[in-house]
């Protein structure tokens, strides 16, 4: 076979393979659908998961030398909801106080299940009668910090900042 | 072996592997990388989504049609360049190497930087809100950027908070390999002219010596 035979063979060959690449996938799955509408916008329903709680009972106590919030939850969604971590900062806007919470427990609730977090508030600068008093005012007090929670086997980290009134957690019963 | 014939083959080969590997270019991640709440992976030849860890979104059959033949165009592209390489005795060798690891995975690219400037875009000029509910959407996306999405929870609560969400937009390893495949390949092209033009011009001086020696006699 001449050199100039094999070079056409080679082009034809590749043209061939190239185009059968193109076309055999789009053919295939044309015919699968049957319409073109279905291979186009098919219907598609998604799946999305429900994700809901309800904070059933949330009671503050005095501890030491800090605060314990005892939140109680129920996951009434349709997946596993958790807290694994909350640490953060608490100050007050035209007070000198400031202070540190962190989370005791973690806890992970599957749907339908009920469990309780432990939050402590430690001061760091300031003494907890200079919070109680401005919280009673209803004065406004900085939230910041950094909290992780698990949806499922997912983990979604997140660091958050609030400027809050007493008034207005209570308005909404929690964060 | 010519040098431009080890550095295709080198770039056949390494694209070869991407292509069947078929793994994402670029990803995004909303939560933990490891575990993300919500993943987007996207390649010449796939598209994923995954909440919470199941499949969210299917891609329409049209789509998959074209990620299977840009991947059986990818391994086809591949394979002749690597044969082309290897084949350096046969006279149709030359016609086997292509550019295809470089036109690919530049066109992955630019689809990617388009999106990824376009996709918000679209999406704060249809949904307002989004604007105020999270600003920066259109950074978040862009590959390596901050790291994080910030949702501004005033709209929703009439609170001023906002949330932090860790989230990670970037080009895989995959990505870069493919680019690596077409920079070699780009390279192997130019050595290749090169070597072809350095021979024409030695091949120049010998056809004038020649022809002037057939002349020479009738003169």
């Amino acid at each position: 076979m001449s050199a100039l035979k094999s070079l056409n063979l080679v082009v034809l060959f590749l043209r061939i393979a190239t185009a059968a690449a193109v076309i055999t996938p789009f053919a295939v799955y044309y015919a699968s659908t049957g319409s073109l509408e279905g291979f186009l916008f098919p219907k598609t329903d998604i799946q999305l998961p429900n994700l809901k709680f309800d904070v059933l009972s949330y009671n503050v106590s005095k501890s030491n030398n800090g605060y314990v919030l005892d939140l109680k939850l129920l996951n009434t969604g349709n997946v596993a909801f958790g807290i694994t971590g909350i640490e953060g900062e608490v100050s007050l806007v035209n007070q000198d106080f400031k202070g540190r919470f962190s989370l005791e427990s973690p806890i992970v609730l599957s749907p339908a299940r009920e469990g309780s977090i432990r939050v402590v508030l430690l001061p760091v600068q300031g003494d907890l009668k200079t919070l109680e008093d401005a919280l009673s005012r209803d004065e406004a007090f900085n939230v910041t910090g950094r909290a992780t929670i698990t949806l499922s086997d997912a983990e979604l980290p997140f660091s958050f900042t609030a400027v809050l009134k007493p008034s207005e957690v209570g308005e909404r019963g929690g964060f | 072996m010519e040098a431009f014939r080890v550095v295709y083959l080198a770039s056949g080969l390494l694209f070869l592997a991407v292509a069947l590997l078929g793994s994402a270019w670029w990803e995004l991640a909303l939560g933990e990388p490891a575990k993300p709440v919500l993943y987007v992976g996207l390649s010449p030849f796939g598209f994923e989504t995954k909440l919470l860890g199941s499949q969210a979104i299917g891609a329409p059959p049209a789509l998959n049609a074209l990620f299977i033949a840009l991947r059986a165009l990818a391994v086809l592209g591949a394979s002749t360049i690597t044969a082309g390489a290897l084949l350096a005795g046969k006279p149709w060798s030359r016609r086997l190497l292509n550019l295809r690891p470089f036109t690919m995975s530049i066109g992955f690219a630019i689809v990617v930087a388009a999106a990824t400037m376009l996709l918000p875009r679209y999406a704060l000029s249809s949904v307002p809100q989004l604007a105020q509910l999270a600003p920066n959407l259109a950074e978040a996306l862009t590959p390596y950027s901050s790291g994080y999405l910030r949702v501004n929870l005033y709209p929703l609560t009439r609170v001023n908070s906002y949330l932090d969400l860790a989230f990670k937009s970037q080009l895989t390893l995959s990505f870069w390999a493919a680019l690596l495949s077409g920079a070699l390949c780009i390279t192997g092209w130019i050595l290749s002219k090169k070597g072809a033009r350095e021979a024409l011009e030695e091949a120049k001086p010998a056809r004038a010596r020649n022809r002037a020696r057939a002349v020479g006699p009738e003169t």
